[in-house]
């Protein structure tokens, strides 16, 4: 385990979300453009590819599997219950993107 | 279910997921909580023994010492010793000793003599042994093949003799085999079930095209909508958990499916493949050495080997204990996906003159790395405390999405039922099954902590007892379930459940172990998780029967007194078809 691979996992999940429609305009408080969540997604995706990185320079790749699949768990239910309950805090989170988006 | 019906790929595959799930969802649902418990059946296995508790467990340097001693007074003409150290899973040393005896039929579990976590566990369902003999010398405890044992506080070298008890084994033992049963039926009932589980998981995905869409998206407190949404987002967030689990448990039991397909291989011999897969099969034993000659220096092998790991060491293997070829394994706490069956290394020393042996890494097969990755991971050997934390997370969620699935089954035929005016007995089947197997399994899993503590520590078969009380807790509610209305059968249940996990920190503390705070001073942190866990689980049961509660209350406000109460003519319309 590994605090920057849970951070890349966050992200990933984050911006993912951020692009599936219905939750959108809970984090970002915008219409987005096809490019822009194009360019969000692509992001979000490899955050999630990165977020393995760190798990493998930790253990062998075996071992490191496994703890990024656990790592991924971790990092989807920490976005689905910021998503569910607590909105505002990935809204903060999300806003040095948005600034940039704007 | 109209079969004429032309329908699309997806709802064809929606209508595979419910009837796959629904016939084996209760068995599965049992399979995966006891099967996440046994994430931690060490653990479990220690709190069933609160002995364990009283000792002071922080090695001053002394504990290998002692533990040598006890093997040269009690083992001295045994085979084989073992040294099991204080990990952060088993607070205890465990000296372990094998005396030559003739070999049993029974040795289907792990090759003798393995020094791991399964092979410690094994022996902790041994009888409980009186702890002196007339002699005043200590009886040691027995356990399985002709091996004896102590449990020493590392501290203080004194020998602790904990409790009999059916443990964390026994929970560990049902998920895969169940229980009053010859091993080979349960394995069958539950490699069918894990097949079914299977097929489940694939359709599941197939259902969800927009995997993520659904994913990020839960939605509380829609009825329906809701109950989908967490079935969903449930199976999403462990979908690596849920399908290596459940395929690598279909690799284990496969031979209790197709028990001719590896046999083919081997001519027809079904041990063969086993053999070649454990190893050491094929390789030649060097006749036995008679002369004797010193043991080599322990601690120094130790203190060499904590140099070369310092992951730290889980036990030390001595064969041939005294003898001219005696031999030395240390087994370390750093992971190895080839390393035995605990996925640990190990490292070997010569046993009388103290020298490394540097291991040769034999060729390891695609197919064998795979097996090797699939069985790590199902048993979440070399995994990190954290690691195990989420591995248990994963569990949890496994369990919740089987129990939301079942419970879906019903929610999503509401309708149906309105439209009907009465309740099918299919679906009274289905509520009561519900109840039972998902609310009554928890009630089992407190019972069977709570008769621990209750049955007297020096009762014959306490082990035994135990079992029992988990399934007479576990008829108990079957029986309620099937007597009480559907909601209030299941707000009760829940509720005792919940009351009965979370009581388990105090119980621990008032019947011979100790209290949270206490254990955490003592660095028991075995046993101050098992606690929190408990308490953790009973707090979202006690919600869960709270949602009920709500939903009882909003069914009463509904139905003005006027009107007749829809629930209860149901009832009445059910059972006069039943009469």
């Amino acid at each position: 385990m590994s605090l920057l691979g849970f951070v890349l996992a966050f992200i990933g999940f984050n911006l993912l979300c951020v692009n599936t429609g219905r939750n959108a305009n809970k984090i970002v408080d915008m219409t987005l453009t096809l490019a822009q969540q194009r360019l969000l997604t692509l992001v979000g995706w490899v955050a999630l590819v990165m977020s393995l990185w760190p798990m493998l320079t930790i253990d062998s790749i075996s071992i490191a599997l496994i703890n990024w699949a656990m790592l991924l768990t971790l990092a989807a239910c920490t976005v689905i219950l910021l998503l569910t309950y607590r909105p505002k805090l990935l809204a903060v989170l999300a806003k040095p993107v948005t600034h940039w988006l704007a | 279910m109209k079969f004429d019906k032309q329908r699309s790929f997806r709802k064809s595959m929606t209508w595979v997921h419910t009837w796959t799930g629904l016939p084996v969802g209760w068995l599965l649902f049992a399979i995966f909580v006891t099967g996440t418990l046994s994430f931690y059946r060490l653990e479990i296995t220690q709190w069933m023994q609160p002995e364990t508790q009283q000792a002071t467990i922080y090695d001053q340097g002394q504990g290998l010492t002692h533990a040598t001693a006890l093997l040269e007074e009690y083992g001295a003409d045994a085979e084989q010793w073992t040294i099991g150290f204080p990990t952060a899973r088993t607070p205890l040393y465990q000296v372990r000793w094998r005396v030559p005896e003739p070999e049993q039929g029974e040795a289907r579990e792990g090759k003798p003599g393995s020094h791991n976590a399964a092979a410690k566990s094994e022996q902790q369902h041994s009888t409980a042994a009186p702890a002196t003999d007339s002699a005043g010398k200590l009886k040691p405890q027995e356990g399985y093949r002709g091996m004896k044992y102590f449990m020493m506080d590392p501290a203080t070298g004194q020998v602790i003799t904990p409790r009999d008890t059916a443990g964390g084994e026994f929970l560990y033992r049902f998920h895969f085999q169940l229980y009053g049963m010859h091993w080979a039926i349960g394995r069958t009932l539950v490699v069918i079930a894990t097949f079914f589980m299977f097929v489940a998981i694939i359709t599941g995905v197939i259902i969800h095209r927009n995997i993520f869409k659904d994913f990020f998206s839960f939605r509380p407190r829609k009825g329906q909508r809701s109950w989908l949404d967490a079935h969903a987002a449930t199976s999403v967030i462990a979908l690596p958990f849920h399908l290596i689990l459940t395929f690598s448990g279909l690799l284990f039991l496969a031979g209790q499916l197709v028990p001719m397909v590896a046999g083919a291989a081997y001519n027809g011999d079904p041990r063969g493949f086993l053999r070649d897969y454990r190893g050491g099969g094929n390789i030649e034993q060097p006749a036995p050495n008679p002369n004797n000659a010193r043991l080599y220096d322990i601690n120094a092998i130790a203190a060499d080997a904590l140099q070369r790991a310092p992951e730290g060491i889980d036990s030390i293997n001595i064969k041939r204990p005294g003898k001219a070829d005696a031999e030395i394994s240390v087994t370390t706490l750093a992971p190895s996906l080839f390393g035995g069956k605990a996925s640990l290394d190990d490292l070997r020393y010569d046993g009388v003159t103290g020298k490394f042996l540097p291991k040769e890494e034999p060729e390891h097969s695609a197919a064998e790395t795979i097996w090797k990755f699939m069985l790590t991971t199902h048993m979440g050997l070399f995994a990190t405390p954290i690691t195990r934390a989420l591995l248990f997370l994963s569990g949890v969620f496994g369990s919740v999405m089987i129990a939301s699935g079942l419970v879906m089954w019903l929610v999503a035929r509401e309708k149906d039922r309105q439209k009907l005016g009465y309740m099918p007995k299919g679906h009274r089947l289905v509520e009561r099954l519900n109840v039972a197997a998902i609310a009554g399994l928890m009630c089992a899993v407190a019972g069977f902590f709570w008769a621990n503590r209750l049955v007297p520590a020096t009762q014959a078969e306490r082990g035994e007892w135990e079992i029992n009380g988990f399934f007479i807790v576990w008829g108990i509610c079957l029986l309620h379930a099937i007597f009480r209305p559907h909601l209030h059968a299941w707000r009760e249940q829940l509720l005792l459940a919940a009351l009965g996990l979370m009581s388990l920190p105090l119980l621990n503390g008032l019947s011979g172990g100790n209290f949270i705070w206490q254990n955490l001073q003592q660095g028991q942190f075995a046993s101050v998780g098992f606690d929190l866990t408990a308490l953790a689980l009973g707090l979202g049961l006690l919600f869960a029967a709270r949602q009920v509660q709500l939903k009882i209350q909003a069914a009463k406000t509904l139905a003005s007194p006027a009107e007749p109460k829809p629930r209860f003519n149901k009832r009445q319309a059910d059972s006069l078809q039943e009469q």
